[in-house]
């Protein structure tokens, strides 16, 4: 039997969702003692994990010194450390809210003299991605995840191996048309937003002018935005490596694929 | 003794609160503080400076559960402040997508934190695996209705979860024949699941009866959009209810300027209220406040009304409101389809200076969300205001009152599952912790 717990950080709750949605089977699982969850907050009641788990999966950065104690308390107990979305493993949305310091953040938020609170959680300079203050062995770096690439992922990871990463872009899985002809390529003085044009629906985004960043995005959502009229706009993060990193989370991620002969 | 008995976390709720109970010298309750302590992300303040457009797919993530209201929440903003209207189609489709995701957050709550509770005996702290074990056919039931409303959002939406699709001047992508028949068939496999659930709620409503009759809840007024024949989460009119029932009609721009804000120095949350009115005022949304005037025909309803009474007050209600909404979602959205959606969904948009407010119900009650653009279109104010802030209050004074009943100093030796019974009040308002964390920024 596989003992597995989840632990919600500074994320909005969507990685649980799509762990659900991942796991349709859930009920097979548990009846059968395929699968048991030893903790998790949002779907039953023990208010700390106290005993050994296979794997902790982790959704949210860490962004307060609650997150950070609740982080460190549940990794003692984990085998293994599973950073789950875009937030867990690379800050994904936090990020935006760091570009501001925390004074003027909380100052934004409060008026002044009225910050509330001896008894809260001190929020941190910046919220960091959790291989920050743990280590992390499998990422699944993905906004929202998606459900049948994090299914076949858990599987891998029972199984004892590694989850796949494509390193492929997102233009490899999109079906939308690509102009070929290089003296038609893009001029990015007349780059246009989408409420400007009604796009073609079966052409490139970036040859009708519009920003789309499929091209410097790791695939593996197989290309759903660009299917549904809207252009990629990064959220699985980005493909560049090498000297290109971004955050301390594409470091480590970084190293893992060097030391797997991927790049 | 303790002076203070604290249930830290709650479970079962989205994101992480406390409620800390302050107690008298000889052991009763004093009172409660639901206190929220998440993290601050900080979206009012960093959708600032974005275009308009791309500000519904970033309100996605204020919240993984209720992603859709939140986006066409800001695109209604958005569109109000340039003085845009939508394409009738894109306007169905938008319902549409708002159905699907109640569908699906009714069901997690309905079938997966809140059954446990009262399914589930002798109490065994296990949620969710614990019902599993009990009735798994429930559960199965509970999963194929959110598979029902993922898949429509992500047909729709292009993706299950923080869809994509909705921007300023309509929707991005079209419904094809072959996704309505697709969506038929889910709609049809949603009905054989709902029987399932809709035969245990007869058990949950007498034991909803039995823990509303054990205690004596709060009275609070009601704010909603007004729901007549059919679930209309996306334009219908705002109205207030007091505590006896009398409905009061809100304009739209009536309530941004009598937005009000009150600081709890034990909270990260800001609690908003109406000026006029007392902020210490419960007044609740969400499905309760739904359901009290609406004239919905269903089966339910009868026996809703029977144990709760109109205006049903106790919070327990809440629990009951939410399978009879997921029956009229269904509906819904099936009526929706038969009426056909057409292929014209999107206009291109000029963006213009001005303020504009967008009203939608989530599946917790009534979402606010305003913005304040530049000529070009870029956010220069942002405010959003969540059921949960709204709920703030009445939950803790809710968690008060049934934590005064089963916590006494004669009964000292307080256990788990007494401090669950409290928990379950507060599970009742379905309270979600990211979407709440939110500030309430006045306009200057």
């Amino acid at each position: 039997m596989v003992k597995i717990a989840t632990l919600q950080l500074s994320g909005c709750g969507g990685c649980h969702i799509a762990l659900l949605d991942a796991l349709n089977n859930l009920p097979e699982l548990i009846s059968k003692d395929i699968l048991e969850i030893k903790y998790s907050h949002m779907l039953m009641d023990k208010k700390t994990l106290s005993e050994e788990v296979d794997l902790l999966i982790v959704e949210g950065g860490v962004s307060t010194t609650d997150e950070e104690a609740m982080l460190k308390q549940c990794a003692m107990f984990a085998r293994k450390i599973f950073a789950l979305g875009a937030c867990a493993g690379l800050r994904g949305v936090l990020t935006q809210g760091n570009f501001m310091l925390k004074e003027k953040l909380l100052k934004e938020y409060f008026d002044e003299n009225k910050i509330p609170g001896d008894d809260l959680p001190e929020h941190f300079e910046f919220a960091h991605g959790i291989d920050v203050i743990v280590n992390v062995d499998y990422y699944h770096n993905s906004c929202p995840p998606d459900a049948d690439e994090l299914r076949d992922d858990i599987a891998a990871i029972l199984r004892g191996k590694e989850p796949r990463f494509s390193i492929k872009s997102v233009c490899d899985e999109c079906p939308r048309k690509r102009n070929k002809d290089p003296e038609k390529a893009q001029d990015t003085a007349t780059m246009k937003r989408l409420i400007e044009v009604i796009p073609d629906e079966e052409k490139c985004f970036v040859d009708q002018n519009i920003l789309c960043l499929g091209h410097a995005t790791r695939a593996g959502c197989n290309a759903k935005c660009p299917r549904a009229g809207a252009p990629c706009y990064g959220c699985f993060g980005s493909i560049y490596v090498g000297d290109r990193a971004l955050a301390p989370s594409d470091l480590t991620y970084q190293k893992k694929l060097a030391k797997e002969g991927e790049i | 003794m303790a002076d203070t008995i604290k249930i830290h976390p709650l479970t079962r709720i989205e994101g992480h609160a406390e409620l800390k109970l302050y107690l008298t010298g000889n052991g009763d309750v004093k009172n409660a503080e639901f206190k929220i302590y998440g993290p601050i992300r900080g979206f009012e303040v960093f959708l600032c400076g974005n275009p308009g457009e791309d500000v519904p797919r970033l309100a996605t993530r204020i919240c993984g559960i209720c992603f859709t209201p939140h986006m066409i929440a800001a695109v209604k903003a958005i569109e109000s402040a340039w003085e845009v209207e939508p394409p009738e189609d894109a306007v169905k489709l938008r319902k549409l997508m708002l159905l699907a995701n109640n569908l699906q957050s009714h069901a997690l709550h309905y079938v997966m934190l809140a059954a446990p509770d009262f399914l589930c005996s002798p109490y065994r702290k296990g949620g969710l695996a614990d019902l599993i074990k009990q009735d798994k056919e429930l559960v199965e039931a509970g999963i194929v209705l959110r598979q029902v409303g993922q898949r429509i959002t992500q047909i729709l939406g292009g993706r299950a979860i923080h869809p994509v699709t909705a921007i300023p001047g309509g929707m991005t992508k079209s419904l094809k024949e072959e996704e309505a028949s697709e969506i038929r068939q889910l709609l049809k496999n949603a009905w054989a699941a709902f029987d399932v659930v809709k035969e245990r709620t007869w058990t949950i409503i007498d034991k909803c009866r039995d823990m509303a009759e054990s205690f004596e809840d709060i009275k609070s007024d009601f704010l909603y959009l007004e729901q007549k024949n059919n679930l209309n989460f996306y334009d219908a009119d705002l109205r207030l209810m007091d505590k006896k029932g009398n409905v009061a009609a809100i304009g739209e721009r009536d309530y941004e300027s009598r937005l009000r804000k009150l600081t709890l120095d034990y909270s990260f949350v800001e609690q908003s209220y109406l000026d006029g009115m007392d902020p210490y005022n419960p007044v609740r949304v969400g499905p309760l406040a739904r359901i009290n005037k609406a004239s919905w025909s269903n089966e339910m309803m009868k026996d809703f009304t029977k144990t709760f009474g109109r205006p049903a007050q106790n919070s327990f209600a809440f629990n009951i409101a939410r399978p009879i909404e997921m029956e009229e979602s269904i509906k819904g959205m099936q009526e929706i389809l038969d009426e056909g959606i057409g292929s014209h969904i999107r206009d291109i948009v000029k963006p213009q200076v001005g303020t504009g407010v967008g009203f939608v119900e989530a599946p917790r009650g009534l979402l606010y969300h305003s913005y304040t653009t530049d000529w070009n279109g870029t956010v220069t104010r942002a405010t959003i205001i969540t059921s949960t802030q709204q709920n703030q209050l009445p939950i803790e004074k809710s968690a008060e009152a049934i934590a005064k009943k089963y916590i006494t100093g004669e009964n000292s030796n307080v256990r788990e599952e007494t401090l669950n019974k409290v928990e379950m009040v507060i599970r009742a308002y379905d309270p979600c912790v990211s979407c709440a964390l939110r500030i309430v920024k006045l306009k200057e």
